[in-house]
C-alpha cells in the first residue's frame, strides 16, 4: 500500500498540487461563515425568511465574510488581503489605493474632487449664521472653528492629475460667514502663520490631526475666546505644553486610510496620549455608553476598555484615535470643579474635536460635547437645560457641506 | 451570480464540486442542472422561468422534429423553433429598441421597459444550435430533458460563453470521463481567467470609465488614446478571462469546451482578428448563417457582399440593442469585405507592408471599441474627435501622468498577456527539459496561487468589479 502511495505521489505534477491547494483554500475560507449560513438556511426552510431575503442575507454575509479581528486564521482574516493588495500597490508604485491618495508628503488622504455648489455653501453659511445670531441675541458667545484638512491650502501636496476642492469651499464658506459677522477661527491660517506643516500636524495613515495638533488647536481656541472677550486672560499654566506629558506607543496605530490600504502601503503611526503633569480630577458621563467616571484626566478621558490593545495592536480592528474621549459619541458631559474658568461651554463638533474638547475639560468647569451625527436627543431642550455661556461649533468641511442636514439643528429655536 | 464574487468562489463552487463528486454518476447531470438554475436564479429571480421555458420548448421541438418522418413537417418545426427562440430574444432585447426607432419615424408607441434576462443571447443561440443540429441530423435529439437543460443552462458558459454548439458537446453530456489531470488543468485555467478578469480587466476598467465619462474638451488627445487602449484591454481580459474560467470550470466537471480567444490583438488582418476573437460566436454565425447563405462560394461578388452584410449586421446587433453596435458591426462588414475583395493583406509582398497593415488592423479594432464602449453614437463620435484633437482639447495633461503612474503596470502586463510572448517563452524553456523545466513547473504552483490570492484581495477590499455582459 505504501508503495502504491509512493507511485501515486511520483505521478503528482505541479497542476495537481495547485488543484489540491485551490480546493483546500476555497474549502477552508468557505468554512468561516458556515454557521451563519446554516442559520439563514434554517430560517428559509422554516419559512421564517422569504427566498429574496435569503439571497440578500447570504449576499451580505459573503460580501463582508472575513473578520478584521487579528486572532482569526491568516487566510480568513480580511487584513491579510488588504495588506497583500497594499504591498502590491506599493510595489507597482501606485499613488492611489482603495480611494486613498498618497500625497507628496507621504501622507494618505481622500480627495474631494466634486465641487460644492454655491447654494450648498450658502445653505451651510445660513445654518451657522442662524446659530451664531441666536447666541448673540441672548448675550452669549459663539465661535466657529474650521479645522484643517490633510490637503493643505498652502502646501503643494497633491500628485499630478488630482484635484481637491476642500479649501476652495472652505474659503467660500468663511467669506460668507465673515460677511454675516460670525466669529471664526480658521486653523488653516493659524497653522500657516506658525509654520506648522501638514506632515507635522497629521497622522500618515489617518485623516485626523495628531494629538499634539489637537493640543495646539485647544490653545488657539482659548486664545481666540480671550481675544473675543468671551473669557478672561488665559491661564497659561493650562496651555503650556511643558505641563503635559506626551506618552508615545511607537507603531501601534493604523488610521482610517491605513485600514483601507494595509500596513505595507501606508506604514504605521505612533499612538500618542496626552497626560497632564499636574493634579486633575475630572468627571465624564457618556449616557449612551453608560460611562460615568471620576478621576485623573488620563484615567477618565481615554477609553480604558480598549487601551489594552496598545500592547498588542490589532491594526484592523481598533483605532487608537477612538480612545480619546471614548470616540465619537452623541453626548459627552465633562465636569471639573478644579477648573480655572467657571464658564459653561457647549462644544459641538465631530471627531476632530475629540482631543481639543477633552482638553477643554481641564479649563472649564462644565462642558457639554455634542456630535450631531450621533446625538439623538432634543437639542433645543438640552440647550435650555444647560444654558451655555459659550457655544463652539467645530467643523471639518466635508461634514458641514456634504452632510449639511447634520447641521440643520442650527436653525432650531433653543 | 458572478464568477468574480465571494459567493461564487467560497460558497457555490465548493458546494457544487462537493455535491458533484459525492453523487453517483447517473445523478450528476441532474445535479449540475439544478446548480445551474440556482446560479442563474441568484440575482435574476423570475427570469429563470424564461430559461426553463426555453429548455422545455427546445426539448419538445427537437424531439418532435426527430420523430417526424416528413421533411415538410421537420422544416415547419425548425421554423417554429427558430422563430420561437428569436421571438424570446426579440421581446426581451430588441422590442424597446424597435419601438424607440419607430417613434422617431412618427409613431407614438409606449415603451415596454422589459428587463433583459442575463445571458439571453448566449443561451438562445445555444438553444438554436441544438434544434438546427437535430434538424440537420448532425446530432440526435435528447430524450432526457435534464440533459438538454444542462446544455442550455450549464453555469460555466451561461453568462458570457463560449457559445457551445450542440454537436460539439452532445457526446460529453452523456459520456464524459472526469479525471484529476483534467480537473487540475481546469483549476489552473480558472485561476488564469480569474486573475485576468480581476487584476487586469477590472483595474483598466477604472481608466476606461474615467476617460469615457470625461467631458470632450477636458479629455486630452493622449488621455483619450489611453482610455481607448484601456477599454481594448478591459474587454479582452474580461471576455477572455470569463472564457478561461468557463473552460476551466468545464474541465473540473469533465467537459471540454472549445477555445474562444487566441491572442486577437496580434492579428495581421481584420479577418484574422475575427478568427481569434470570440471564436465561438464567429463559428456560430459561420455555421448557422454564413454557410447556409452560400458563404464565399457564391457566383457573384454582390451576393458575397450581401452575405457578409447579413452576418456582420447580425453580429453587431447581437451585442446590444443600440445603433452603436450596428455601426460597430457594419464597420467590420466594410473592413472584411474590403479584405475579401482586394485580397489584402495577403497580396503584400514586403514585410513592412504587412507590418503597416497590422498596425492598421489594430487601429480599426481600437476605433471599433470606441463605438462599442460609448454611451451612444454621438458620444462615440465625440470620443473619436478627442482622439484626433478636434474637440478643442489639449494634447497632453496631468491626467495622463496620473493615469500612467497609477496603471503603468496594468498596461505593461496587458500588452505582455495579449501576445503569446510569455507562453512561447515558457514553452521554449520547458521544452529544453532537465532541471529548468522541473523548476518552472514547480514555480508555477506558488505563482498561480499568488495570482489567486492577489485577485481575491481585490474582491475582499470591494474594488470596482464591473459586469459588461448586461447587453448580451
Amino acid at each position: 500500500m505504501v508503495q502504491d502511495l509512493l507511485k501515486k505521489a511520483r505521478r503528482l505534477r505541479a497542476p495537481h498540487v495547485l488543484a489540491a491547494a485551490f480546493l483546500l483554500y476555497i474549502g477552508f475560507v468557505a468554512l468561516y461563515p458556515l454557521a451563519q449560513l446554516l442559520d439563514c438556511t434554517k430560517a428559509l426552510v422554516r419559512d421564517e425568511m422569504s427566498p429574496a431575503d435569503y439571497i440578500e442575507s447570504v449576499d451580505e454575509l459573503y460580501y463582508g465574510m472575513l473578520s478584521t479581528e487579528q486572532d482569526q486564521p491568516l487566510l480568513q482574516n480580511k487584513g491579510t488581503y488588504i495588506d497583500l493588495n497594499g504591498a502590491m500597490a506599493r510595489l507597482m508604485g501606485q499613488p492611489m489605493m482603495n480611494e486613498r491618495v498618497t500625497l507628496k508628503n507621504g501622507h494618505l488622504s481622500h480627495v474631494v474632487s466634486w465641487r460644492s455648489t454655491p447654494e450648498e455653501i450658502e445653505f451651510t453659511a445660513q445654518n451657522i449664521t442662524a446659530l451664531a445670531r441666536k447666541q448673540a441675541s441672548q448675550g452669549r458667545q459663539f465661535l466657529f472653528v474650521l479645522t484643517p484638512a490633510q490637503i493643505s491650502k498652502y502646501e503643494d501636496l497633491l500628485p499630478a492629475g488630482y484635484t481637491d476642492t476642500t479649501n476652495e469651499t472652505a474659503d467660500a464658506l468663511l467669506a460668507l460667514l465673515a460677511q454675516n459677522g460670525v466669529p471664526c477661527l480658521d486653523l488653516r491660517e493659524q497653522m500657516w502663520a506658525e509654520n506648522i506643516t501638514n506632515a507635522e500636524a497629521f497622522f500618515v495613515t489617518d485623516h485626523h490631526w495628531k494629538p499634539q495638533t489637537g493640543f495646539w488647536a485647544y490653545t488657539k481656541i482659548l486664545d481666540t475666546l480671550e481675544a473675543m472677550g468671551a473669557i478672561g486672560s488665559v491661564d497659561s499654566f493650562y496651555t503650556d505644553s511643558g505641563q503635559y506629558e506626551f506618552v508615545t506607543y511607537p507603531d501601534t496605530f493604523l488610521g482610517s486610510s491605513g485600514k483601507r490600504t494595509g500596513i505595507y502601503y501606508a506604514g504605521v503611526d505612533d499612538s500618542i496620549f496626552i497626560q497632564p503633569r499636574f493634579d486633575t480630577e475630572i468627571s465624564l458621563t457618556i449616557p449612551e455608553r453608560e460611562v460615568d467616571l471620576t478621576g485623573r484626566y488620563e484615567d477618565v478621558c481615554y477609553n480604558t476598555e480598549d487601551e489594552v490593545h496598545l500592547d498588542d495592536p490589532d491594526f484592523f480592528q481598533y483605532s487608537a484615535y477612538s480612545l480619546y474621549g471614548w470616540g465619537d459619541n452623541g453626548l459627552n458631559q465633562w465636569r471639573n470643579e478644579q477648573a480655572p474658568d467657571s464658564s459653561k461651554v457647549m462644544l459641538i463638533g465631530d471627531s476632530f474635536g475629540n482631543i481639543p474638547f477633552s482638553l477643554m475639560s481641564l479649563y472649564f468647569s462644565s462642558c457639554e460635547e455634542l456630535d450631531m451625527r450621533y446625538y439623538s436627543g432634543d437639542f433645543g431642550a438640552h440647550y435650555k437645560d444647560f444654558q451655555p455661556d459659550i457655544v463652539i461649533l467645530e467643523a471639518t468641511l466635508d461634514q458641514v457641506i456634504a452632510e449639511n442636514t447634520t447641521y440643520a439643528f442650527c436653525r432650531e429655536d433653543p | 451570480m458572478l464568477f468574480s464574487s465571494n459567493i461564487f468562489l467560497f460558497l457555490f463552487l465548493p458546494a457544487v464540486l462537493l455535491g458533484y463528486y459525492v453523487l453517483p454518476r447517473r445523478l450528476r447531470n441532474l445535479f449540475l442542472l439544478a446548480a445551474s438554475l440556482i446560479f442563474y436564479a441568484w440575482g435574476t429571480g423570475k427570469f429563470v422561468l424564461v430559461m426553463i421555458g426555453s429548455i422545455l420548448f427546445n426539448y419538445l421541438a427537437a424531439l418532435l422534429m426527430e420523430r417526424s418522418s416528413r421533411a415538410a413537417a421537420r422544416k415547419l418545426l425548425l421554423i417554429l423553433a427558430v422563430t420561437g427562440n428569436l421571438g424570446i430574444l426579440f421581446v426581451y432585447k430588441y422590442l424597446d429598441f424597435c419601438i424607440t426607432n419607430l417613434n422617431l419615424l412618427g409613431f407614438s408607441l409606449p415603451l415596454q421597459n422589459i428587463a433583459l434576462p442575463l445571458g439571453i443571447s448566449f443561451f438562445t443561440f445555444q438553444a438554436m444550435s441544438y434544434v438546427i443540429d437535430v434538424y440537420r441530423g448532425s446530432a440526435k435529439a435528447q430524450t432526457r430533458p435534464q440533459n438538454i437543460g444542462l446544455y442550455i443552462s450549464f453555469f460555466p458558459q451561461l453568462v458570457a460563453g463560449p457559445i457551445v454548439r450542440y454537436q460539439t458537446i452532445a457526446e460529453q453530456i452523456d459520456h464524459r470521463q472526469e479525471n484529476f489531470d483534467d480537473f487540475s488543468e481546469g483549476v489552473r485555467r480558472f485561476i488564469l481567467g480569474f486573475a485576468k478578469k480581476i487584476i487586469l480587466s477590472n483595474n483598466l476598467a477604472l481608466v476606461a470609465d474615467a476617460v469615457f465619462s470625461a467631458a470632450p474638451d477636458q479629455r486630452s488627445v493622449v488621455y483619450a488614446w489611453m482610455g481607448a487602449l484601456a477599454y481594448a484591454f478591459q474587454i479582452l481580459f474580461d471576455f477572455s478571462g470569463y472564457s478561461d474560467m468557463a473552460i476551466g470550470l468545464g474541465k473540473m466537471f469533465g467537459f471540454h469546451f472549445s477555445e474562444n480567444f487566441d491572442y486577437p490583438y496580434i492579428s495581421a488582418s481584420v479577418s484574422e482578428f475575427w478568427r481569434r476573437w470570440h471564436i465561438s460566436l464567429g463559428q456560430w454565425f459561420r455555421d448557422y448563417v454564413y454557410f447556409p447563405l452560400g458563404g464565399s462560394r457564391v457566383k457573384s461578388k454582390a451576393r458575397l457582399v450581401w452575405n457578409l452584410f447579413v452576418v456582420w449586421s447580425l453580429t453587431g446587433i447581437w451585442h446590444g440593442a443600440s445603433w452603436n453596435f450596428v455601426v460597430w458591426g457594419l464597420l467590420y462588414f466594410v473592413l472584411i469585405t474590403f479584405e475579401k475583395l482586394t485580397g489584402l493583406p495577403k497580396r503584400f509582398s514586403h514585410g513592412w507592408q504587412r507590418g503597416l497593415y497590422r498596425v492598421f488592423t489594430l487601429l480599426c479594432v481600437l476605433v471599433g471599441w470606441v463605438f462599442f464602449r460609448a454611451q451612444d453614437l454621438p458620444s462615440a463620435l465625440e470620443f473619436l474627435q478627442s482622439m484626433l484633437g478636434l474637440s478643442g482639447n489639449v494634447f497632453c495633461d496631468d491626467m495622463v501622468i496620473q493615469t500612467f503612474r497609477q496603471y503603468r503596470f496594468f498596461y505593461l502586463a496587458s500588452i505582455l498577456c495579449s501576445t503569446p510572448v510569455l507562453k512561447l517563452w515558457m514553452e521554449k524553456l520547458s521544452s529544453k527539459g532537465g532541471r529548468l523545466a522541473v523548476g518552472l513547473e514547480i514555480a508555477s504552483v506558488p505563482i498561480y496561487f499568488f495570482l489567486l490570492l492577489w485577485a481575491v484581495s481585490y474582491i475582499m477590499i470591494g474594488s470596482h468589479n464591473p459586469f459588461i455582459y448586461f447587453n448580451f
